[in-house]
């Protein structure tokens, strides 16, 4: 895909400028996909998410002018937060839109499309556990964003609602973009969001996703959300969170062969 | 079928000691909500797990009575038979909170009474252990949580409330989340009243069985 290797180029060219970049835009897993090709559902939301120092910007990288309208809209729509930027993408130059004017940020920018090696298979893929994973964390989600919206917790989603997240055959699944859920206001603060759904009061999250979120919190401190749902997933029972810190926590295996870390004793209910 | 286990702690002021047992008062202050709730039809021993304790101390008390409020509105609809559980908690707990709720305006007092004693069911262990309370006048009388942990072999706590605005003034937060969890034997306390109820057994048999 061109767009993504665009955003790419653009991510790398901050990267060199001594940014903290954190790229939001879709990754796709696979060399070829017609189905990603002809996709018109992706949801919109800032592409990369830079720091410098104590400053943040989310910022929209866009390839059409016509996009400038989307990004205006989002941005007066999750006015909760103030520090949004405009990049616009043209032969091989960009610039940043302000005040409806173009201010070239620099003409080298030389997009490669990357080819890469496809991997192999997880446990759950293998398993065809999936399917079943992907239809409870939807919920989860779906039952957090609800309940954002009752207790009006200002937020905006990070899911890119792509052709991958029904699909089981990625030639490469480590090459997807894996985003927490989203973005939440919280007293004044701002966190990535993550929601995880569970049929137990099991409070583990998978020690690779943990070091994961650990690295996120240069950007902004993540907060696991842990809604239990009853067996046959048709009430969410109890919601609780936990915010993710640097700390020792109990460790065990799992049957995948994972290893999950133990926070329950750093969680809060809220629900 | 919810099971909403609730303790709070309060400020007691050097000039106005009935600050911690009147919400009124213009030193009255929550210092903590401690709270577990557990959506089941029947809880045991194997779902208990430590309380979620919101701190006056991190986010302020309208934050944590907001927090708490908020937690309550929204699952009363939800759970019909939702149901605070405390020791003392309708004298004290929840008649302490809306008192504060209302001088925080966090909703309006109708509302207000109505999440805290309209809607949801209340058990007061505090309540209920007075019938084992054991006393020469063989009447109902007032009995406090550490003798009734003493008989069921609960942990006891150590200290009293006036411990806890001690630790507060001198900003010993980690000493009241002790007090907290040691205090916080709600779970256990009512399967224990549960089970003695059930089997029809009072203190003053017992002891007589014992001799």
């Amino acid at each position: 895909m061109l767009s993504q290797a665009i955003k790419q180029e653009i991510s790398n060219y901050f990267k060199k400028q001594n940014y903290q970049v954190l790229d939001l835009f879709y990754k796709m897993p696979c060399n070829f996909c017609i189905t990603v090709e002809n996709w018109d559902k992706f949801d919109f939301f800032p592409d990369i998410l830079l720091k410098k120092d104590s400053t943040f910007n989310f910022c929209f990288i866009i390839l059409s002018e016509k996009e400038i309208f989307k990004c205006n809209e989002f941005i007066k729509e999750h006015s909760f937060i103030q520090n949004y930027k405009i990049y616009f993408y043209k032969d091989n130059a960009f610039y940043e839109y302000y005040n409806e004017k173009y201010i070239l940020i620099s003409k080298d920018i030389n997009p490669l499309i990357e080819k890469f090696n496809s991997v192999a298979k997880t446990y759950k893929s293998k398993n065809d556990k999936f399917a079943e994973v992907r239809q409870m964390g939807k919920l989860g989600e779906d039952k957090l964003i609800n309940y954002f919206k009752q207790t009006n917790k200002k937020h905006f989603n990070l899911n890119f609602n792509a052709p991958c997240d029904t699909c089981s055959e990625p030639e490469n699944w480590k090459k997807f973009n894996k985003l927490p859920d989203g973005i939440l206001l919280e007293t004044g603060k701002i966190f990535f969001f993550e929601a995880k759904s569970k049929k137990n009061r099991l409070f583990i999250i998978n020690e690779r996703d943990y070091k994961e979120y650990l690295d996120k919190n240069i950007f902004f401190p993540v907060r696991v959300f842990f809604l239990i749902f009853d067996y046959n997933l048709s009430k969410c029972k109890e919601i609780f969170y936990h915010d993710v810190i640097k700390k020792d926590y109990p460790t065990s295996k799992q049957k995948d062969g994972n290893i999950t870390l133990d926070v329950s004793s750093n969680i809060i209910q809220i629900q | 079928m919810g099971y909403f286990f609730l303790d709070i702690e309060t400020y007691i002021d050097d000039e106005v000691k009935y600050s911690a047992l009147n919400p009124f008062t213009t030193k009255s202050k929550v210092i903590a909500i401690a709270y577990n709730y557990y959506n089941e039809f029947k809880i045991s021993e194997k779902i208990i797990r430590k309380p979620t304790v919101l701190k006056e101390w991190e986010s302020g008390e309208k934050k944590i009575l907001q927090d708490f409020y908020t937690f309550a509105k929204l699952k009363i609809p939800d759970d019909k038979h939702f149901k605070y559980l405390g020791f003392n908690c309708i004298k004290f707990d929840l008649s302490y909170l809306m008192g504060r709720l209302i001088t925080h305006e966090i909703d309006t007092p109708e509302n207000i009474y109505y999440n805290l004693f309209t809607a949801p069911h209340i058990i007061d262990l505090g309540q209920i252990s007075q019938i084992l309370s054991n006393n020469k006048f063989k009447e109902i009388l007032n009995i406090n949580q550490k003798t009734t942990n003493s008989f069921f072999d609960l942990p006891i706590k150590q200290g009293t409330g006036k411990d806890v605005t001690k630790f507060y003034k001198n900003k010993e937060f980690d000493k009241i989340e002790k007090y907290i969890s040691e205090e916080f034997s709600f779970e256990l306390l009512y399967l224990k009243l549960k089970r003695h109820i059930y089997k029809k057994e009072t203190m003053i048999k017992n002891v007589v069985t014992s001799n």
